[in-house]
């Protein structure tokens, strides 16, 4: 394997030194894109020529002294995140020929950095699993064993990063959509706190939860990616208007008296015995390194993911009620009238799981239902954040599994509920607001990686990084890459 | 069984903002279909609203106008429905904290003066116009009116008869335009009105089944629905029949409505709060800012135009029921007119014209009329000429007394100029002279049509009336 | 619990077959039975709109901008005509 194997730091560093060009360097991915991933699948969309003219065109840059960390890196984008001119489809069939005349604000920032995208990146319908299953084009296969899901919803931005099929990903969570897949593939990947990176251009789930964020290699790429993708945004009334530090800059430093909490809910039965037990040694490594470690209880865990999966619902089912064959994307050809047009095109172009999602959320906001359900979610939600808020009195982190199982196979979590129960580590930190990373922590038994998290307060990113990064450079974790197999 | 009607209205008014409510294309009235679009007001996947701060500044003051509360912590919420003129199938609207509550507004009903209750005032964004086609069975969206900033207003059930219905209205549109919330024209859909109407046995205090009336375009198609539905509501109780609770479709052409349809599954909103929008936070400052900006207002101005300017009740409510009419006059008033007189010529010939040529607006400059005035008083034209004046002022933009030289309206008031003229006339007339002297005022007529024959019709009648009656000493 | 699914799909504008009317049936109360778990806590002192807010008061000025060219918006049409999207008429 070539210059593909490089993380972000490192590539950038060759490409300002010019031993190799942006050219070169994207030619690399899309030919190991041509030869992995027909096994992968990661790939909805990949867009050669494009790819090619901004590898050319960031080659002028840095001829012309310009520098910078994505300058000539090339990215792979979750495809629910807007490209101008590049189909986004959101792995639905609702969206199978939709090209956005405009750019997601944080493609415009990855654009002005002089990043080169190469492709569109599979992941769940809309955004909906935890496996990559319910994409309406293809299933994307865990790169460490390809009958194993890669996680979902960002398992093709998972995958590629874990095989090396773009320098860096970007993927979107809403209740651990990129830390799940991140830990099943063995990447790095970050939720930022809401607010953070605009979610402007990236195609809503639930808005209130969403967020973009990197899947990379390594931490320090981890750091340098946000470090560009944040920011506020006059176009997302939601989007946070503070200072962006440089995140790289946090790593290294010496994390002596740090306090890290290890909350108690999360390693309750259920939890696979070999994650227990990697969280564990990060314990020991932890304290190794000077910082203290304590257990402490978050009572209100469980709740989460229950409040998660009616905020979630509801909001999604009002924010793809506009795909309605009216205006872009599928249409049904076979109708009679208005109304029938409507629900043809809409039990046509969704799968299940975004049908079974929508009716949740119809319900839980419906007349007579609406203060039973989502109301009281809001309200439990208001409690969790106190919950938190009190941890992070006494602590700077909170140290968890990502998972409560590594990846499992393909069909094995036909039952709805089962799929829901392995969020149970992450929505938390979705329902409140709070940036947390999945960083890899070795392979179980089986070969399948594990991941562990770190939670923080909110805008705390600079704190996750750096202890992620003493972590990540005392195990040597991100080094792990699994074996591919050569597609047809 | 005498009944009694019991009216609400919901009038939604379109806000004269440049741009739309969430994203920065404009709000101008008929431009070509499409052409006013952005990913944002035609609900592209990814985008997201951000509020237009005038909307909300023109929310309050429209809120103050009509002496409601001012909310101190507003939101906005998503009401969710399907239909192809909402591209994102939820109208982005406020459910429980409207800006405004609680306000009221007075009209004069039947000689008194009355007030009607404003329940709330509250900031929504316009959904697109469909044209249908029928014959094809297809219907044509154009989304340029997506996303214009509406208010909507909303009153108790205070309303007793069509008439205080109109006054309403009237007073609603004054306000609006005077403030400059909105500009008010029917015609062009921005200002529309649903009209909530239900009668009961007079002295009972329950209310009876209310229908709603949509698709009234005009102030006197409110009279016409609120009238007939009335009826038809008296008829039904009086034959012992129920109202049917339902949204009914006014057909103004016709002079009736008729009942919608109902839908498969009634409209259930699943109202929630707006999770891309963060809440609207007004401070004391910012109310007081804007109160201080509000101009002067109908009630005001009116009560002003009777005590400074000496006009009585009638001129002055006609005078100030729009805010164009009342710019204009004050002008008029400035380039020196008396007030009583250029409110009679506003509200005669002037008005009259504007109704027979469909016009909004006076189409001449207030300094045009106020000049005219002025050459009646110096005696160079008479009322009738003045008359004859402003008609041509209608049709072209002119300096009155260049109109009235080329119209040859300009009459001699000089005396020492027509009275050799009338000595003339008597001189050439004795017998009507005997006449007048013997008291027959019949000939003073006569004589006085010869002299304007005399002076081709220049001269000013009261002078010739003046100089025939000093010769004759009578 | 008994949930009306023919009431919420119409609503969704989701057709739901007959035949798996039931099917839904289930699904949906087996997750909301799984949601009423939050009945366990004490809710009674939380105002609903003690929300997330960490942001208020986001505006944007008055300005009115260049809109989008008709036909970059209507590229991605299913049916458009002269420049109007073209819908069916609602069937009586």
């Amino acid at each position: 394997m070539g210059i593909e194997k490089y993380t972000v730091k490192e590539l950038s560093e060759k490409l300002q030194n010019k031993e190799i060009s942006s050219v070169e360097v994207t030619r690399a991915f899309l030919d190991r894109i041509k030869k992995y991933d027909p096994i992968i699948n990661s790939y909805i969309t990949v867009c050669e020529e494009r790819a090619l003219e901004a590898a050319e065109e960031a080659d002028r840059r840095i001829a012309e002294g310009e520098r910078g960390g994505l300058l000539g890196i090339p990215v792979g984008i979750k495809d629910n995140i807007c490209t101008e001119g590049i189909t986004t489809t959101c792995a639905s069939k609702m969206l199978y020929n939709f090209v956005p005349p405009y750019d997601a604000t944080v493609i415009k920032k990855l654009k002005a950095a002089g990043a080169v995208i190469v492709g569109k990146l599979n992941m769940d319908e809309f955004a909906m699993g935890s496996s990559t299953e319910t994409s309406y084009f293809k299933k994307t296969k865990n790169p460490y064993d390809t009958s194993l899901v890669p996680g979902g919803s960002s398992g093709g931005s998972a995958a590629a990063v874990s095989a090396n099929l773009a320098a860096f990903t970007l993927g979107s969570d809403t209740g651990g959509s990129i830390r799940q897949p991140a830990a099943f593939c063995g990447s790095v990947g970050l939720k930022p706190t809401y607010g953070l990176v605009s979610r402007f251009g990236l195609i809503a789930f639930a808005s209130s939860l969403d967020q973009i964020g990197p899947l990379t290699k390594t931490v320090e790429d981890c750091a340098l990616v946000l470090k560009y993708i944040a920011g506020h945004d006059k176009l997302d009334s939601t989007s946070v208007n503070i200072p962006i530090p440089d995140y790289t800059s946090a790593l290294g430093g010496d994390i002596a008296g740090m306090r890290i909490g290890v909350p108690r809910e999360y390693l309750e039965d259920g939890i696979q015995p070999e994650i227990k037990k990697a969280v564990l040694d990060a314990v020991k490594i932890y304290e190794s390194l000077g910082a203290a470690c304590e257990e402490c209880s978050l009572p209100l865990t469980k709740y989460a993911l229950y409040a998660y999966y009616i905020i979630s619902s509801a909001e999604a089912s009002s924010n793809l009620a506009r795909y309605d064959g009216v205006k872009y994307g599928f249409r049904a050809e076979n109708y009679k009238g208005l109304n029938d047009m409507y629900l043809e095109t809409r039990s046509q172009g969704f799968g299940e799981e975004v049908k079974r999602r929508i009716m949740l959320g119809t319900f839980a906001l419906s007349s007579g239902y609406y203060d039973a359900y989502y109301k009281k979610a809001q309200q439990v939600r208001t409690l969790i954040r106190k919950d938190f808020s009190n941890s992070f009195a006494k602590f700077d982190a909170l140290l968890t599994p990502t998972t409560p199982t590594t990846a499992f196979r393909f069909g094995e979590k036909a039952d709805p509920i089962s799929m829901y129960m392995g969020d149970v580590c992450t929505v938390a930190v979705n329902i409140a607001g709070l940036p947390a990373i999945s960083m890899p922590a070795g392979l179980d038994s089986a070969k399948r990686p594990i991941g562990i998290q770190l939670i923080a307060d909110s805008f705390n990113e600079e704190k996750l990084l750096s202890l992620a990064y003493a972590y990540e450079k005392t195990t040597g974790y991100e080094n792990l890459r699994p074996d591919l197999k050569e597609g047809a | 069984m005498a009944y009694e009607t019991v009216i609400g209205l919901e009038i939604h008014a379109e806000l004269s903002t440049k741009s739309k409510i969430y994203c920065n294309c404009s709000t101008e009235f008929g431009a070509e279909p499409n052409t006013q679009t952005c990913p944002v007001c035609t609900g592209m996947p990814g985008v997201l609203p951000v509020l237009n701060k005038q909307v909300v500044d023109f929310a309050i003051m429209a809120g103050l106008a009509m002496n409601c509360q001012i909310t101190r912590f507003g939101k906005q919420d998503r009401k969710n429905y399907f239909y192809p003129d909402l591209p994102k199938a939820y109208q982005t609207s406020q459910y429980d904290l409207p800006i405004c509550q609680n306000g009221y507004l007075e009209i004069e009903s039947n000689g008194t003066t009355k007030r009607i209750g404003i329940t709330r005032i509250h900031i929504e964004e316009d959904a697109g116009k469909l044209v249908h086609d029928d014959f094809r069975g297809v219907s044509f969206v154009d989304f340029n009116r997506c996303g214009v900033p509406l208010i909507e207003i909303v009153t108790e059930p205070d309303l007793r008869s069509a008439e205080e219905a109109k006054a309403f209205l009237e007073k609603v549109k004054a306000i609006l335009e005077y403030t400059g919330v909105s500009d008010c024209k029917m015609q062009e859909g921005s200002l529309r009105c649903d009209i909530n109407l239900s009668v009961r046995p007079f002295g009972q205090k329950e209310f009876g089944i209310r229908t709603e009336m949509k698709n009234i375009n005009s102030f006197s198609a409110v009279v016409r629905a609120i009238e007939h539905e009335s009826q038809r509501q008296i008829e039904l109780l009086s034959e012992g029949k129920e109202v049917v609770q339902a949204t009914r479709r006014w057909d103004d052409s016709k002079g009736r409505s008729v009942e919608l349809r109902s839908k498969e599954e009634a409209h259930d909103y699943r109202y929630f709060p707006e999770p891309d929008l963060v809440p609207i936070v007004i401070s004391d400052e910012w109310i007081e800012r804007i109160k201080n900006s509000l101009p002067e207002l109908p009630d005001a101005k009116r009560k002003r135009y009777i005590s400074e300017l000496g006009l009585p009740e009638y001129d002055a409510a006609f005078i100030t029921a729009s805010k164009g009419m009342a710019d204009y006059f004050e002008k008029v008033v400035e380039c020196g007119a008396p007030p009583k007189i250029a409110s009679n010529w506003i509200m005669g010939d002037i008005t009259k014209l504007m109704n027979e040529k469909e016009l909004e607006s006076i189409p001449f400059a207030p300094e045009y009329l106020a000049k005219t005035i002025s050459l009646i008083e110096k005696g160079l034209i008479s009322t009738t000429a003045a008359k004859k004046i402003v008609a041509a002022l209608f049709e072209e933009e002119k300096d009155p007394e260049i109109i009235a030289k080329e119209k040859k309206l300009i009459q001699v008031s000089d005396e020492s100029a027509l009275l050799p003229i009338v000595k003339q006339i008597l001189d050439e007339n004795p017998k009507a002279v005997e006449e007048i002297r013997a008291g027959k005022d019949k000939a003073m007529g006569f004589l006085m049509g010869q002299a304007m024959r005399a002076t081709k019709g220049s001269a000013n009648p009261q002078v010739i009336s003046k100089l025939i009656k000093d010769l004759l000493s009578v | 619990m008994n949930i009306d699914v023919k009431h919420i799909a119409a609503l969704a504008k989701l057709k739901i077959d007959q035949s798996e009317e039931e099917k839904w049936s289930e699904q949906m109360a087996n997750i909301i039975a799984f949601a009423d778990r939050l009945n366990e806590l004490n809710l009674q002192e939380i105002q609903e709109t003690e929300q997330h807010y960490t942001v208020f008061n986001v505006f944007r000025d008055d300005e009115k901008g260049p809109s989008y060219p008709r036909e970059k918006i209507l590229a991605n049409a299913p049916e458009k005509e002269d420049g109007y999207y073209v819908v069916p008429k609602i069937v009586e």
